[in-house]
């Protein structure tokens, strides 16, 4: 047991990897089972739920190959890739159900396979080109699932997508070539020291581009303007994947990466805070009169990214914890909301323009609850989980001394209210008369239901989650 | 004197490749400016490793001076992942070019606001 | 820790039980319970309105007693739910939901940050006794749109002249005085917030006088009245603090017995115009009665409950400027109630047309009886005071020289109406400005600066990689300019 659990680490990144050739060849005739795709996330999951207590004892970190960290690569499995993998899982288990077959879209859960096994990686990594190396095989995955409705807007949106996803990857690349010729190390746990050693202006540059690179890919002001145009053309099972999975993959990079450099996070601080609350104005302000739902929620992921960096950015524990908290919490509630949206089409109707949209007869008050959850949880209403999160991530940053961040945070809610009331109004008393021809699989329960019970039902643990995050948080800061 | 070169080189290819993004409108052509940062990322890692008189890591004998190996295999797997991300982009821009009838890039517009 | 968990079950176990919070439930609690029996007999309502209306009433009645903030901020919310789903069950939903629930939710919000100011400075999320010690003017600003003050009143013009009458009746009973008892809960009292409550109860009562329909009529009315509250609650002093939380308590009756006139008067008159309605008062002789009480109550006349809260709060206030501004709002409400009275139920002439009494009136015995029972609270309440809420002063009831120099002001009041209602009328028309013009100035600003951000998003890529580049730039700028 005790072999099998330093291997830990390794097995997460490659048991879905192994996945993607196996699903590649299963489902070469067009049309598949969900089964095998399921069974990796079970497996992942066992393995992730087996190991929680050893992580919480102490983080399992592993030299893959034997080789050590500085020469090698170093995995680390500790509390906060714990929490962010069973968040991830979920909702890739949630869009493996959502997948339409007829959709059209070739090898889709190869590429989800794929796009999962790079988000673990990217969680467990401790060596930054390592990390560079998972954010492309995460980033390809996701241009390419985003191309996968094979339809104009899908292109254009995958074209959008690949290029500031790129220039991100360069910019990491960059980043990473500068810290290597000044510190000599890619290693994140023994960057620290010889960060601060080193001279000149470059390291500091340098750990910039890589921030900057992460902030493209979390979509934070003035680097956000792609995201919504991105998720324009996806389908809403894509978009939730985007979303809800790679979102937290690439925060919780980001916070490994700050965390990995203290002295340069200490003096970002000002511009980071700038850049969350920016972030929080625009993207709930974009959302007011966006016309379409992928765009509205998109932008108010901008918004909702922005109170976790806002949080983070304070630099005390209690409010990093809240905002990884609140970062979690929005992947479940957000992607639960995009998959709400694969509802829309078994009406037949193929657009997302608010004024088109509307629930499927069959099950319609069960969506309509669902519906009313999840924003209510958006928007930060009790007794729902995106209540006590926001509540947390309002009340810390304030205790870490950024008042006007946390005013800002507790604002928005009340500018959300006003676009997701604009929804909610639509899909319970639609505008247009509902289309003749029901989609394929209109028979089939809707798959949020998942993430919306965890939302209501996790609510009374908030305690307790939030405890786990301040946990995950400290093991985070005394590894550096 | 050979890194003052190729550090202008790397620099210069990465002035041209920024502007060539910022300015051109031709899709391939931004596929090609995103390889001429590339390829200044890739000339910058060569340059990391660099140390004069030295020979290729192959271990022959001990008192050999190497250049570090560690940046080539980094410039490997970024070859690598460029190469795919060539690849990925060529066939979004046949795809686009036949859904939008375009290879500018300004044309790409349905989606904004 | 901000635990939540672990402060609602701290408030569970340790409630905040204080004289004050004790009798403002109550005083919900009973009312709301009235008002539902009210409905109950008035229309038939569907089963998902009674949840709202009661989730309503009941987190109403559960607030006073919240120790904390997490308990306190979610019961304010969840009063905001149960209003929104009695909204959703009314004609024009949207309409409705779109008036109310942002303001709601704004106030929600500004609470929150609030919260967070003085969790921030305190470290606990207790709730002081003595108000919190910063952010104080967010949480200021948030009880004023829950109190409903101007100009954040119009959620509620706007909310409760458009909803059926029942439900007029049931959101009267809490929202308002939630406001209320947070300003006398979370705010520490000052002179301003005195002077703060005499310029909103008169400039609420000029706003009241220039209304020719029924509802927003008594909605300015509200407003009026919960701006004696807030001098009341608002004051330093304690003498102050009790008189208002009386008038608060003497407030939910005889509004809620005036909307539930109105409630009724409407559909027998077959107009909310206040100058067509008439001969009500020979065509239903317990209306009259009720009508004139709570006009009485509302007006401060001696010896209905109004008189009582009223005289201490006069009495008790520390700022002159207060007291006088309350002596105007005084004579404003007698006048206004006196134009009510007089074209509603006395005035001579023909009767109009007699209209349909129908419209879902099923038991008018039943909701009669209410009206009575109510008029009579009305009356008991300001005899014997001391009985309903026992930390009044010994001094408070009526005497002889009290009776006398009480009816001075609503006779001037009264008086006012018949001499000179046609040229205050006048002057005020000109001169106070239409609520909604502002409103309407700054919706097409926000509109105009969210069309032009959504303009700067082109859809041209190149234009976002600038934007990435340059963020990039300002990064290293900064990298390389801080120490």
């Amino acid at each position: 047991m005790n072999s099998l659990l330093t291997e830990l680490p390794v097995l997460l990144i490659v048991i879905p990897l192994a996945g993607v050739p196996l699903l590649y060849f299963t489902t070469r005739s067009g049309r598949g089972t969900a089964l095998p795709a399921l069974a990796v996330i079970l497996v992942v999951v066992t393995l992730l739920s087996f190991s929680i207590r050893d992580a919480m004892h102490a983080p399992v970190v592993t030299a893959a190959g034997g080789w050590q960290p500085d020469l090698g690569i170093g995995l680390q499995f500790d509390l906060l890739a714990v929490a962010a993998m069973l968040v991830t899982s979920l909702i890739v288990a949630q869009a493996i159900l959502s997948h339409d077959e007829t959709s059209g879209a070739q090898h889709f859960r190869t590429l989800l396979m794929l796009l999962y096994a790079g988000s673990n990686g990217l969680m467990l990594t401790q060596d930054l080109f390592n990390a560079y190396v998972f954010i492309e095989i995460t980033s390809i995955a996701s241009y390419a699932l985003v191309a996968s409705r094979q339809d104009k807007g899908g292109f254009e949106s995958a074209f959008k997508y690949v290029v500031m996803g790129s220039f991100a990857g360069l910019l990491v690349l960059w980043g990473i070539a500068g810290l290597y010729l000044t510190t000599g190390t890619l290693d994140m746990q023994s960057l620290a020291p010889r960060f601060d050693a080193a001279q000149g202006a470059v390291p500091a540059l340098s750990a910039a581009a890589i921030i900057a690179g992460l902030l493209i890919k979390l979509g934070q002001v003035p680097f956000h303007a792609w995201k919504a145009d991105s998720l324009s053309g996806a389908s809403y099972t894509v978009s939730a994947l985007l979303s809800g999975v790679t979102t937290t993959a690439f925060f919780v990079l980001l916070l490994r990466v700050l965390s990995a450099l203290p002295s340069l996070t200490l003096s970002l601080a000002p511009v980071l805070t700038t850049i969350a609350s920016l972030s929080i104005i625009t993207g709930h302000l974009m959302a007011l009169r966006q016309p379409r739902y992928s765009r509205l929620l998109a932008y108010s992921s901008v918004a909702h990214i922005g109170y976790g960096l806002l949080a983070v950015s304070s630099g005390a524990v209690t409010a990093i914890a809240a905002g990884l908290f609140h970062i979690l919490v929005h992947a479940i509630m957000k992607s639960s909301l995009f998959f709400l949206g694969r509802s829309f089409l078994h009406t037949g109707n193929r657009s997302d323009r608010l004024e088109a949209i509307v629930f499927p007869e069959q099950y319609r008050k069960l969506h309509v609850t669902l519906y009313v959850l999840l924003a209510m949880s958006m928007i930060g209403i009790p007794p729902v989980l995106g209540f006590t999160s926001k509540w947390y991530a309002v009340l810390e940053t304030a205790r870490a001394g950024y008042h006007t961040g946390a005013v800002l945070i507790a604002l928005g809610g009340a500018v959300a209210l006003v676009y997701y009331l604009r929804v909610g109004i639509q899909l319970v008393h639609p505008g247009l008369p509902e289309l003749s021809s029901p989609g394929p699989a209109s028979r089939r329960l809707p798959v949020p239901l998942a993430g919306t019970a965890l939302i209501l039902l996790l609510a009374v643990f908030s305690d307790r989650l939030l405890a786990f995050c301040v946990q995950a948080v400290v093991q985070l800061l005394e590894a550096v | 004197m050979i890194v003052l070169t190729i550090g202008i080189t790397c620099i210069v290819l990465t002035g041209i490749g920024i502007y060539g993004l910022l300015r051109r409108t031709h899709m391939i052509r931004m596929v090609l400016c995103f390889n001429i940062l590339e390829a200044a990322a890739l000339l910058g890692l060569v340059l990391i490793a660099y140390r004069p008189d030295a020979r290729s890591p192959i271990l022959r004998a001990a008192t050999d001076v190497h250049v570090l190996p560690l940046p080539h295999a980094l410039a490997l797997t970024a070859i690598v992942i460029g190469a795919s991300l060539t690849a990925l982009m060529l066939t979004l821009i046949v795809r686009v070019h036949r859904s939008h009838g375009t290879v500018l890039v300004d044309k790409l517009k349905d989606w904004r606001g | 820790m901000s635990g939540i968990t672990a402060a609602v079950l701290q408030t569970v176990n340790t409630p905040h039980i204080e004289s004050g919070a004790i009798f403002v439930s109550q005083a919900i609690l009973l009312f709301g319970l009235l008002a539902l029996v009210f409905v109950a007999l008035h229309t038939r309502r569907s089963a998902l309105w009674w949840v709202g209306a009661i989730v309503h009433i009941g987190a109403g009645a559960l607030l006073p007693y919240t120790a904390d903030m997490v308990s306190f901020f979610m019961i304010w919310e969840l009063i905001t739910v149960g209003a929104a789903i009695v909204l959703v069950c009314e004609p024009d939903a949207h309409g409705l939901l779109r008036r109310y629930l942002p303001w709601q939710l704004l106030a929600a919000a500004l609470l929150l940050s609030g919260f967070a100011l003085h969790f921030a400075e305190s470290g606990s999320v207790a709730l002081p006794a003595a108000g919190v010690t910063a952010g104080r003017i967010l949480i200021g600003i948030a009880v004023a749109i829950k109190a409903a003050l101007m100009p954040l009143h119009l959620w509620m013009v706007g909310t409760y002249a458009r909803v059926r009458p029942g439900t007029a009746v049931v959101l009267s009973a809490v929202a308002t005085k939630i406001g209320v008892f947070g300003v006398y809960r979370l705010l520490p009292g000052s002179i301003s917030l005195e002077i703060l409550g005499g310029i909103m109860a008169t400039v609420a009562v000029l706003y009241a006088l220039r209304q020719n329909r029924l509802r927003p009529f008594l909605a300015f009315h509200i407003i009026s009245q919960v701006g004696y509250m807030i001098a009341g609650v608002g004051s330093a002093a304690a003498a102050a603090q009790i008189a208002g939380l009386y008038h608060l308590g003497n407030h939910i009756v005889y509004k809620g017995l005036l909307f539930m006139v109105v409630a009724l008067m409407v559909p027998m008159t077959g107009t909310p115009n206040i100058y067509s309605t008439r001969g009500m008062g020979r065509r239903s002789f317990v209306l009259t009665v009720a009508a004139i009480a709570g006009a009485l109550s509302i007006s401060g006349v001696p010896p209905f409950n109004g008189y009582i809260s009223k005289s201490l709060l006069q009495y008790s206030l520390v700022s002159p400027v207060a007291i006088h501004l309350l002596t105007i709002a005084g004579i404003g409400t007698a006048l206004s109630f006196t134009k009510f009275l007089w074209h509603g139920f006395l005035r001579p002439g023909p009767l109009p047309q007699a209209h349909d009494v129908g419209e879902g009136l099923i038991a008018r015995t039943g909701t009669r009886t209410i009206t009575v029972a109510l008029s009579l609270l009305c009356l008991l309440m300001g005899l014997y005071p001391r009985s309903f809420f026992a930390e009044l002063p010994d001094s408070a009831g009526i005497t002889q020289q009290s009776f006398e120099s009480g009816l001075v002001w609503p006779v001037v009041g009264a008086a006012l109406f018949f001499i000179l209602y046609g040229p205050i009328l006048r002057v005020l028309l000109v001169t106070l400005p239409g609520s909604t013009t502002v409103m309407n100035l700054l919706r097409s600003a926000g509109t105009r600066g969210l069309q032009l951000m959504q303009r700067q998003h082109t859809g041209d890529i190149r234009r976002y990689l600038g934007w990435a580049v340059g963020g990039t730039m300002l990064l290293w700028t900064w990298v390389l300019l801080a120490p």
